[in-house]
């Protein structure tokens, strides 16, 4: 499965500056690494779903899939 | 009283030396950059000002106030988005009474400049009498919105789903439940109020009740930890605990072997206490550490605050003291 990763960029990089977080402590609270960090709010990389899951989570976010209507 | 303090070279936001009022980034981040002028006209004896006080026991005899800008001049007003804190001049109920503007003030510069902790914008200012108070900006919109900010005595016990506090015997640990219930990011929130809780021990802070901790909502519409607020060197004024809630961090906090060797709190109980948060020891080994870092930087901004030289040796005692435990 492919995932958005392009579009959920711009949600990703406002919440946590939302929450006043920075990349690097986003990346050791979640065990995420930097690098994937920073990929993910530019939209690049092909993470996989545990992965974003793990930033989500930590973020508050919860990603939820639903049938297409 | 010192009259002399408000000519002073000095930010009395940033504390920084050369300036003859705030600086830039004073104004930018506590003002939106309007020009305000660190010196109120008049006195808050008057009617205008009663008006916008808030009701409340409130730590060493001071007095808050809302206050709202005005053409650039803070003013008293019952809807404003900053608080002032004034002790007024018939005060003698702690040590130091006037000293607690300058003693908040740094306490909170540091937490920011020295450790990046998010806090509430905040500066020295002072009526033209020389008396000096405290002013911060609590909530971002005015006229203020009452639902951006919510304290944690209000949210404690609201859920039939979670064991029920005490508020009489809380301790910090007991809070965790409302952080889980309220904020969606619940272990960034996790981290910041351990952070919140630990500086303020670590600057001998005796006054962090409930209604002290605050969450504030997030664009989204879901909350988080409120920006550290109403911190000061307590000890520098009067007597207290050296963990304000009165179950201390966790439940048996007392009972391990440092504490029983030394009967006071050190490192190893905040580990516990982050543990039991849910934090990994990598992270709050990193955050104690950062805290013990900033030793010299620290020292360096006392020597810059608004308070005496006797005051600033509690501090600093105090300061230096725990950090040592946090070694």
């Amino acid at each position: 499965m492919e995932i958005p990763v392009q579009q959920l960029a711009p949600l990703l990089k406002s919440r946590r500056k939302d929450l006043k977080i920075k990349q690097e402590d986003l990346s050791e609270t979640t065990g995420v690494a930097l690098r994937t960090i920073r990929d993910l709010e530019k939209g690049l990389g092909n993470p996989s779903l545990h992965t974003l899951e793990k930033v989500m989570q930590v973020l508050g976010i919860e990603l939820i899939f639903r049938l297409r209507k | 009283m010192n009259r002399t303090l408000y000519n002073t070279p000095r930010c009395p936001g940033s504390l920084k030396d050369g300036f003859n009022s705030y600086n830039p980034g004073t104004l930018r981040t506590l003002f939106d950059s309007r020009k305000v002028f660190h010196i109120i006209e008049g006195s808050p004896d008057t009617a205008s000002w009663q008006k916008a006080r808030i009701e409340g026991e409130q730590f060493g005899g001071q007095q808050w106030y809302r206050v709202a800008l005005h053409k650039n001049k803070p003013e008293p007003h019952p809807a404003g988005n900053y608080i002032l804190k004034i002790v007024p001049d018939d005060s003698d109920s702690v040590k130091f009474p006037f000293e607690q503007a300058g003693n908040e003030h740094f306490c909170l510069q540091l937490a920011k400049q020295v450790y990046g902790i998010d806090t509430v914008p905040n500066a020295m200012i002072f009526f033209e009498n020389g008396q000096p108070a405290f002013i911060a900006r609590y909530y971002n919109n005015f006229p203020l919105s009452e639902d951006e900010i919510t304290d944690f005595s209000q949210l404690i016990n609201q859920h039939e789903t979670q064991p029920h506090v005490d508020i009489d015997k809380f301790s910090y640990y007991d809070l965790v439940a409302v952080i889980n219930e309220n904020v969606a990011a619940s272990l960034i929130g996790k981290e910041r109020f351990f952070t919140n809780i630990l500086f303020g021990w670590l600057v001998a802070n005796g006054h962090a009740y409930m209604k002290n901790i605050r969450l504030r909502k997030t664009p989204l519409g879901d909350y988080t930890i409120f920006p550290l607020a109403d911190i000061l060197c307590t000890r520098a004024h009067a007597i207290g605990p050296e963990i304000t809630a009165p179950g201390g961090l966790y439940q048996g906090d007392k009972n391990t072997p440092e504490f029983r060797e030394y009967g006071h709190y050190t490192r190893n109980e905040f580990s516990n206490f982050a543990m039991r948060l849910g934090i990994n020891r990598k992270r709050s080994d990193k955050i104690m550490d950062h805290l013990v870092a900033g030793r010299n930087a620290a020292g360096k901004l006392l020597d810059q605050a608004f308070v005496p030289e006797e005051v600033k040796n509690i501090i600093r005692y105090y300061f230096n003291e725990r950090l040592m435990r946090l070694k």
